[in-house]
């Protein structure tokens, strides 16, 4: 019996763990926490104690996990599937695009692509295809974030910089880190234990704002007026970074001017948050400058998203808490090459790029945005900042209306990767009807997803276990075959784009062989092949530099960090952050809130599920059964709701049903929703589709264009309006009640009258 | 504080009560039974402990019901309705239906229509229109039981074949009972009562059902067969009968035409080899027919189970053989056919012999089915007409109609030509007819759909304009015999505005010119009542109504209307529509003998349709007091079988077919084969959402969504879709 340990990176969630797996004759036996990983104790809660890594056995060998590529062998969505070999699906789904591009140019294939569950080659297959219309989650995660600190201060703000030195506060904005960052909980925890002070902006008092210095609580979808009203403070009291504001920073006097307009009393108003205590946030976060700061989907998902960050990065700036000791670090690109090197940006012609769906429209997450940036960027570091499905994506939406439409041109064929757009993309009436409408559909995913199930192939994806893995300076060996005859044979996104690539005259582009073989292109500046990397231990630290802007400047048009954003000018939006009320409130939408009074927010992450993922795996789901709604108790109660209720929320989009939770920490008018709710029990083919209509809140959230951000395009998952009311039942579904007297009594109630 | 009390008909299942409605200011307060009525012993379980009778009020006014009509606000199916006036109904669908008309021809629209919920007005609406493709459920309900009688007899007494016509009143308790696949507790209360009085009187019961029922417990035989071969169990009992000499050599020398034929066909048919077809040992099958023999004559009747069956007309067919030789026909104690009465009925308002004959050429499914369509009905006439001087008894959109199936086909594919445009009256095809899958394909193909009922059904969910029906309290009655006044306002102001359906098939047919000689439905009624010299309201006030005139041997003076003037067990009708004659077994589409190789897959025999109080139909899931009673639907499956799998009694299991799934509650239930399942039909749940892909749960327990509407599968001679022989397996759903 042969065993083996491996060093792997888990990808179960975002914290990337690197742990030990452990296998028998190639077969997965168990995974633990890898203690010779340098950062393992800067994870928490810590790796040993996670449950989804305990349950990395059943996921990996699940019966219900697709092994084989598939194609659909009924209607679409009849769950009728046909198992074929890699050879006939690479043959067959190559040409069909062919057939797409011949009959309606390359940019009527599109790509989309979720949270990482897999490396990303997509880009790279589209540009060389010639299609601009490849798209990520980025507009809505990660994307504004990266792209707004890349815009201001020339290279996105480091996630893990901060470790590098002690800050005398950390500053959370829509993040709950102590349930979904594990990586950045840990450091929050030791910064606390040093006596640095917590400030938390969060409209639910989370997990992290429980333990906050500071929380403010404001009303949903307005947190640029509370960060500008901040900045308002700062300015105003002069509690500002002088000397850093002065020398590095681009547009102070036209930020002050706008700043005025946001004085604590009147935003108290808009947000909520009384002024003093915006007041009292303004001055400690001055005061323990500087400051870490870090923001979630809380604000990435809203409809000010842009903005927001801005001011958020504006707070960074002027307390000079940029790229320093203790502050928001500017890592700089590393030695080590990365996927943004290969993804072949430079080989779409500008005519195709000009087609990007949406970029007309929302050009600073797209591909005019994104190439003004990396002028900057390569100028200065000499290399791109960013992948381009995080920073330069077609609009997902504006993709959804061109298939159902044919307007601005036909989109007829679509892959996606490791996404379920059914659960995960807004407005999921309007997605359906699109995926429906294709010609092709290709699902590249573990699972039959609700996506999936409305597929024409369904491509079976090797898992984190069954490849090699390296981002940035750390890396992970593969730990079991991708196939083994007979039982399964699933394969990794970079050989399936590369064989589709082959088969579509980009032979020559895809020079690598394999996945380490790209790694060892990756690792050649520092002299090393990817198993020499891994025998040293898969890791190399990188020394931090701080303020790189003083031998280099930023690598901005102005070379300052700019306040005033010349690249959003030059796009022709407003430099400056401004608070705009969003497009459902109650605020903007009277009318609208009589009949849907409260405020629906979702996207709060919850463990052991991950989005969309692992409702299948019963050790996992056994934990968190059902999908809950947070209602504040004094609201449920003015309804008839009790804890634990089933009841329906409704927005003007449509509705779900979900258990209501009691849930004092979140304010009487607002309602939040889980999201990522499927349910793999539940029959695939249609109307099912893995009840894909019951609690999945992006049934009742927005993709409207004309509500999306106006310069990256993002959906505002953050601000609905909804009424919820209790679900009738009859009778509980679940449990075995008493039927049969039931039945007698009808029998013995029409009877009993008769006396004979 | 005015209070009345006025006389009515209940509607609210196929009992048809006469009852006493309560108003206060012309709201009701209660129903109640009629003590007056002499009929009112002849019911059993009695009105009076009817609990639907109790919830009438409920119904009435209960806040789901559709009171203004509703156009469609919203694209199709998306759960938004916008209120509009009754002349803008009639204004824009007149417009539409002629815009259809004008393109494709009459024929490109069709009407269905369910269980009597309304009179029927809807022949004579199409007829006039042009379109001979407007049709009922009668192709699995009653229809086949008509069109064989009215073939073999030359007529057939419908209801008032019970023995002593409709009613009990002074009529005679018949000595034996055969009855097939039917359960009258649950479905026919005068038939119950009559059953319950047979045997309190020491009278014989044989009772052919898979499942054990109220019935069968009463029965001194019980032949529990296998699901879809009654044809071949009766043909058996009709060779015991002739072999053992227990024919009435009179009656059928001198009034049966093809007894030489059937007893040919008959031999093909010993117990020991049918015992292996139905799995009734050869005994028993002797038992029994020798009891029918022995006891002749004897009174016989079918429910749905012998209707909805892929041989229908076969096993109806060798059941008719069975009273006829057995000497069991229109005498006393046996099965009345009865003969013409003196009124009109609404049958006769019709005007079947407007539609032009190469309009009936049109008719969808008629060249296949050729039996329950306009062919058949046709031959039929001819001998009614010749011996009666009257049209055959049922209603043309039963016993010569288009065949449903052919019709949502040629709604998705657009052959044999376009239908384009539908009216949907008091009926659910969503949830009542077979494959749910297709059906739904095809109501949303559609240009036009216009759907008349109390509720926003499923069906409802997907129309262009819904429009609101008065119910049994809202409007006249006539029921031939007995009758009833409208008892409450179909109108209030501000609060509804009904309209039945007479109204609304005049309303729509007088603008498109059509011949629509009476203003109301009193008038309908007093043009019935005409040739008995009497109008409406005279025969209101009579006395004793309900009692009918019962005259035997009616065949002795005029003969039966049938080509040979015989009764007919060899049919010439059949014969002449290019059918086989005789009562013939043909092993069902899909069972695990035609099919073995799918019941490797699906083990279990599927069958549906049982009746269950307190609900009927597709109807009462929104009524509260109702719906506690029988929350969910139920699967019954025996105890070992279930078991077997794993599952509890009450678990939720998923019951699957080759054509999908759904979800019930298992009853673990010991009086079915452990190798069939029977769910209940007419599952919908009002208290989900509206809007697809919800459509009120139409997906989640509706045991259509298994069944098959083939038109391959069906019965060769009307169409008649299998609802009791399907494929299936069953599993536990999964619950966290």
């Amino acid at each position: 019996m042969a065993q083996e340990t491996k060093r792997v990176v888990c990808e179960y969630c975002k914290g990337y763990c690197r742990v030990v797996a452990y296998t028998e004759n190639s077969r997965l036996i168990k995974a633990e926490e890898d203690r010779s990983y340098p950062l393992v104790d800067q994870i928490f809660p810590p790796t040993k104690a996670c449950v989804k890594l305990r349950a990395a056995k059943e996921i990996m060998y699940h019966p219900d996990r697709v092994n084989f590529p598939l194609k659909r062998a009924g209607s679409k969505g009849e769950g009728k599937w046909k198992q074929i070999s890699w050879k006939e699906a690479f043959g067959e789904i190559a040409e069909k695009i062919r057939g797409i591009k011949d009959k309606h140019g390359a940019e009527a294939i599109a790509g989309t692509k979720g949270t990482f569950r897999t490396r990303n080659f997509m880009p790279r297959f589209f540009n060389l295809l010639g299609s601009p219309n490849s798209s990520g989650q980025g507009k809505i995660c990660a994307g504004p974030i990266s792209e707004v600190g890349a815009a201001m201060f020339g290279w996105p703000l480091g996630r893990r910089g901060y470790m590098d030195g002690k800050p005398k506060s950390v500053f959370l904005v829509g993040a709950n880190p102590a349930v979904a960052w594990p990586r950045v909980w840990e450091p929050v925890r030791e910064m606390k234990k040093s006596g640095g002070m917590l400030i938390v902006i969060d409209c639910r008092r989370t997990e992290t704002a429980a333990l906050a210095d500071l929380w403010l609580q404001p009303r949903p979808g307005t947190d640029i007026a509370l960060l500008l009203s901040m900045a308002q403070v700062i300015i105003e009291e002069k509690l500002y970074a002088r000397e850093f504001v002065e020398k590095w920073c681009y547009g102070f006097d036209k930020l002050a001017e706008r700043a005025r307009e946001y004085p604590p009393e009147k935003i108290a108003e808009i947000t909520w948050v009384s002024a003093d205590k915006i007041r009292e946030a303004a001055r400690m976060l001055a005061k323990h400058s500087p400051h870490y700061s870090w923001n979630g989907m809380g604000i990435e998902q809203q409809q000010g998203t842009i903005d927001a960050l801005q001011a958020r990065f504006i707070l960074a700036a002027i307390t000079g808490s940029i790229d320093v000791e203790g502050g928001n670090y500017l890592p700089g690109p590393g030695k080590i090459r990365g996927i943004s090197q290969i993804d072949a940006n430079d080989r779409l012609s500008p005519e195709q790029k000009r087609r990007q769906l949406g970029a007309e429209r929302f050009r600073f997450t797209s591909l005019p945005g994104f190439d003004l940036i990396l002028e900057n960027t390569k100028r200065v570091w000499g290399r791109p900042h960013q992948e381009q499905t995080m920073g330069a994506s077609a609009h997902q939406p504006t993709l959804y209306r061109a298939m159902l439409t044919g307007h601005p041109y036909p989109v007829r064929g679509m892959i996606t990767l490791a996404h379920n757009p059914m659960v995960t993309q807004a407005n999921t009436k309007l997605v359906y009807k699109a995926i429906k409408s294709l010609d092709l559909y290709v699902v590249l995913d573990y699972w039959l997803t609700p996506s999936a199930e409305l597929a024409d192939y369904v491509l079976p994806a090797a898992s984190g276990w069954e490849r090699p893995f390296l981002a940035g300076n750390y890396g992970g060996e593969q730990a079991v075959p991708s196939s083994i005859p007979g039982e399964y044979d699933h394969k990794t996104d970079f050989e399936i784009f590369r064989e589709l690539g082959i088969r579509l005259e980009q032979e020559k582009d895809w020079p690598w062989k394999d996945l380490e073989e790209v790694y060892d292109y990756w690792l050649e500046p520092v002299g090393m092949s990817f198993r020499e990397f891994m025998d040293k231990g898969g890791y190399v630290s990188r020394p931090a530099e701080f303020k790189k802007y003083e031998r280099m400047g930023f690598a901005t048009p102005s070379g300052k960090a700019e306040l005033y954003s010349t690249i959003f000018e030059k796009l022709g939006y407003d430099p400056l952050p401004k608070y705009e009320e969003a497009f459902e409130t109650p605020i903007s939408r009277p009318d609208l809130a009589k009949e849907y009074p409260l405020m629906l927010i979702t996207g709060g992450r919850f463990n052991p599920l991950f989005h969309s993922e692992f409702r299948q795996i019963d050790s996992l789901r056994r934990r968190h059964p059902d999908p809950l709604v947070q209602v504040h108790p004094e609201t449920a109660k003015s309804l008839g709701i009790n804890d634990g209720d089933w009841v329906w929320i409704e927005s003007p989009r449509g509705r779900i049903k979900m258990k209501c939770q009691y849930f004092d920490g979140i304010y009487e008018q607002v309602a939040h929703c889980e999201h990522g709710w499927w349910f793999p029990e539940l029959p695939g083919e249609e109307p099912w589709l893995h009840g894909v209509w019951e609690s999945n809140v992006n049934v009742l959230m927005d993709d409207d264009p004309d509500h999306c951000n106006e310069k990256s395009g993002g959906w505002p998952l953050r601000t609905a309006l909804c009424k919820i009311y209790k679900v009738k039942q009859y009778s509980q579904t679940n449990g075995r009640d008493d039927y049969k007297n039931k039945i007698s009594q009808t029998r013995r109630q029409f009877i009993e009258p008769e006396s004979d | 504080m005015v209070q009345e009390i006025k006389k009515s008909v209940c509607y609210f299942c196929k009992g048809y009560c006469p009852v006493l409605v309560i108003t206060e200011n012309g709201r009701l307060t209660s129903v109640e039974d009629d003590p007056s009525d002499p009929g009112l012993n002849t019911i059993f379980p009695r009105t009076k402990g009817c609990i639907r009778r109790r919830a009438a009020k409920e119904f009435m006014y209960h806040p789901d019901r559709v009171h203004f009509p509703l156009k469609r606000a919203g694209e199709r199916g998306e759960g938004k309705w916008e209120r509009i006036s009754w002349e803008q109904v009639f204004d824009e669908i007149t417009k539409r239906l002629q815009g259809i008309k004008d393109r494709y021809g009459a024929e490109a629209v069709a009407g269905v229509k369910g269980t009597f919920r309304n009179k029927s007005f809807q022949t004579r609406f199409f007829m006039l229109f042009g379109s001979p493709n407007s049709t009922t459920a009668g192709k699995i309900c009653y229809g086949p039981l008509f069109a064989v009688s009215n073939a073999m007899f030359g007529w057939s007494g419908g209801r008032y074949s019970f023995p002593g016509g409709h009613r009990v009143v002074g009529g005679v308790i018949p000595k034996c009972i055969f009855l097939t696949g039917t359960d009258p507790l649950e479905s026919w209360p005068r038939v119950a009562n009559i059953v319950r009085e047979s045997k309190k009187a020491g009278g014989k019961l044989v009772a052919v059902d898979p499942r054990e029922t109220w019935l069968t417990k009463q029965a001194d035989i019980w032949l529990q067969l296998r699901p879809g071969t009654d044809t071949a169990l009766f043909m058996s009992m009709i060779h015991v009968i002739i072999e053992e000499g227990f024919c009435d050599t009179d009656f059928v020398e001198k009034w049966c035409y093809g007894f030489d034929k059937l007893a040919e066909r008959a031999r093909e048919y010993p117990p020991e080899k049918v015992a292996g077809i139905t799995w009734v040992p050869a005994d028993k099958i002797r038992e029994a027919a020798r009891m029918l023999g022995q006891k002749k004559p004897f009174y016989t009747w079918n429910g749905m189970g012998t209707e909805q069956l892929h041989n229908s007309i076969q096993a109806i067919h060798a059941r008719f053989i069975l009273a006829a030789i057995t000497g069991s026909i229109d005498v006393e104690g046996g099965t009345y056919v009865g003969r013409p009465g003196k009124m009109r009925g609404i049958d006769d308002t019709c005007a079947t012999e407007k539609l032009p004959p190469e309009q009936r050429r049109k008719q969808l499914g008629a060249d296949r089915f050729r039996f329950t369509s306009f062919p058949g009905y046709e031959l039929i006439a001819e001998n009614t007409m010749r011996v009666h001087g009257r049209m055959p008894p049922g209603e043309p959109t039963a016993t010569a109609s288009p065949h449903q199936p052919t019709i949502y086909r040629a709604m998705i594919t657009g052959q044999p030509y376009p239908v384009k445009g539908l009216i949907v009256h008091a009926h659910n095809p969503m949830v009542v007819q077979a494959n749910t899958k297709l059906v739904y394909k095809a109501l949303k193909s559609l240009d036009l759909s216009v759907v008349m009922d109390y509720w926003l059904t499923p069906t409802a969910e997907l129309a262009d304009y819904v429009l609101p029906v008065a119910s049994w309290l809202e409007r006249p009655d006539f029921m031939g015999d007995y009758g009833g006044e409208q008892a409450l306002p179909s109108c209030i102001p501000g609060e509804c505005d009904h309209k039945n359906d007479f109204e609304i098939f005049r309303g729509l047919g007088t603008r498109l010119g059509q011949d629509w000689p009476w203003e109301s439905l009193e008038e309908v009624f007093d043009y019935c009542l005409e040739p008995g010299g009497m109008t409406f309201k005279q025969f209101l006030k009579r006395e004793n109504q309900g009692v009918p005139v019962i005259r035997y041997k009616n065949y002795e003076k005029t003969g039966f209307a049938t080509t040979t003037g015989k009764a007919e067990l060899y049919s010439t009708i059949l014969e002449k529509l290019g059918y086989d004659p005789l009562p013939q077994y043909e092993e069902p589409p899909e069972t695990p003998v035609s099919k073995p190789e799918l019941a490797e897959e699906y083990p279990l025999i599927l069958i549906t349709g049982g009746r269950f109080r307190p609900l009927f139909h597709s109807e009462w899931r929104q009524i509260e007091s109702i719906r506690r009673l029988h929350p969910y639907p139920l699967a019954q499956v025996h105890r070992e079988t279930a078991q077997g799998l794993g599952i509890h009694d009450g678990d939720w299991i998923w019951i699957e077919s080759p054509r999908g799934r759904i979800r019930m509650k298992c009853q673990h239930y010991e009086g079915i084969d452990r190798r069939v399942v029977h769910c209940q039909h007419g599952w919908w749940y009002p208290e989900l959402p509206g809007e697809e892909p919800w459509l009120h749960g139409v997906w989640e327990s509706n045991v259509n969504v298994l069944t098959d509407d083939d038109p391959d599968r069906c019965n060769p001679m009307t169409g008649g879709w299998p609802l009791r022989t399907a494929l299936c397996k069953i599993y536990k759903m999964k619950q966290y």
